[in-house]
């Protein structure tokens, strides 16, 4: 068996042979077709990251992308803003001062608890037949307390044993501080 | 006839004073190598229609240290090849695809460099040793269990595997050590093997880690 080293075949380097240019050379272009492809992808999916679709020409005849920083109004790439005047509800206040939508929504029920509506507005006429008990379970709350809250609540000035035994420099310096 | 025929014979003579040396093709084959080799390439993908074996294409085949020198030096090096690119140097006759019969029972050595930035600058000078190892038949002793050798240029890493007709461990570890020594890797840098049927199958671990 016929072998080689890495040595003796480098050796050989000088010797280098062609054996079909043709097939090499068209090798290559496939090669670089493929890079130039690449290329442009790569292009295509930056303009599509960092642009908003729309291009221009430029001075002198180019394709150019729009940017980020100085980009189309939204409007030009179709998808234009909703400019239609949307319908104003009236409310309309009565002398309690209960506010009713004219056109009350479906969704929420227009058609029902009329009734009982009036019947409830006319309930509350008389404020006096009103009692209010706070329900004290529902006055606390649940949430754990933060501890930092504690810390800041803490009284800052503490207990100084200097300022105690009436030392007035060190008065001073705790005003400068 | 005969008159043809005598013209066409005209130039033989035993005085013939060419020989081997003076034809420019046998010229060129002076180092003979031990076998033919494939260079083949793989494309990628640049339109949706493309499937594997479109992409898969023999580029050229050569039998001596001349004409492989002359191949290497006029196609791109590693380095410039694009993402999804694949170089495969097989014996001539072997596909390199799992399924063709001198594969289907074998499997792969393999390292993925997974540093760009670092790889990009040797990259070259590894794959370069590896295809020398490999034609001048030094990545064995006589186990003949290499087919070919591939590498891989990938987004996340650059892989140099080299192909094996079976999976007999003794006769793999010599191929594991000179493709570790090949690739000049350190101590930390394991090589592993897997099969092309495990390779196949989904969350395999590599048969042996050198």
């Amino acid at each position: 068996m016929v072998k080689y080293t890495e040595e003796q075949l480098i050796e050989y380097q000088e010797e280098a042979h062609v054996p079909q240019p043709q097939i090499l050379d068209a090798f290559n272009k496939m090669v670089e077709s493929v890079k130039e492809h690449a290329a442009a992808e790569f292009e295509k999916q930056k303009n599509i990251k960092w642009g908003n679709g729309d291009t221009y020409i430029d001075e002198r005849g180019n394709e150019r992308s729009y940017h980020h920083m100085n980009r189309r109004r939204a409007s030009r790439t179709g998808t234009k803003p909703n400019l239609r005047k949307k319908s104003v509800d009236a409310v309309h206040v009565d002398e309690d001062g209960w506010a009713t939508m004219s056109k009350p929504k479906k969704s929420f029920g227009a058609e029902e608890g009329v009734e009982e509506r009036t019947k409830f507005r006319e309930g509350l006429k008389d404020a006096s037949q009103i009692k209010v008990r706070p329900n004290n379970k529902n006055l606390g709350s649940s949430k754990a307390v933060d501890p930092r809250d504690i810390i800041s609540d803490k009284p800052t000035t503490s207990f100084n044993a200097f300022a105690a035994l009436g030392d007035d420099s060190d008065d001073d310096d705790e005003d400068d501080e | 006839m005969s008159e043809e025929l005598t013209n066409k014979t005209e130039e033989l003579t035993l005085e013939n004073n060419d020989t081997v040396l003076s034809n420019k093709e046998e010229f060129t084959a002076k180092h003979p190598l031990n076998n033919k080799w494939t260079l083949w390439y793989t494309k990628p993908q640049v339109t949706r229609n493309e499937n594997w074996h479109d992409l898969l294409k023999p580029v050229i085949t050569f039998s001596s240290v001349e004409e492989f020198w002359g191949i290497y030096n006029s196609i791109p090096p590693a380095n410039q090849l694009p993402l999804k690119s694949d170089y495969h140097l097989f014996k001539e006759g072997i596909k390199p695809e799992w399924e063709d019969e001198k594969n289907s029972k074998g499997g792969r050595w393999q390292y993925a460099f997974t540093n760009k930035r670092e790889v990009t600058s040797v990259i070259n000078d590894l794959w370069l040793r590896g295809l020398l190892s490999v034609i001048g038949e030094t990545i064995e002793d006589d186990e003949d269990e290499v087919n070919g050798i591939v590498l891989n240029i990938r987004k996340q890493a650059i892989r140099i595997g080299i192909w094996t007709k079976d999976c007999d461990e003794v006769k793999l570890k010599t191929v594991g050590e000179r493709l570790r020594k090949v690739l000049r890797l350190s101590e930390d840098q394991k090589i592993d093997f897997m099969s092309h049927d495990d390779s196949n199958k989904k969350g395999s671990e590599p048969q042996i880690l050198l």
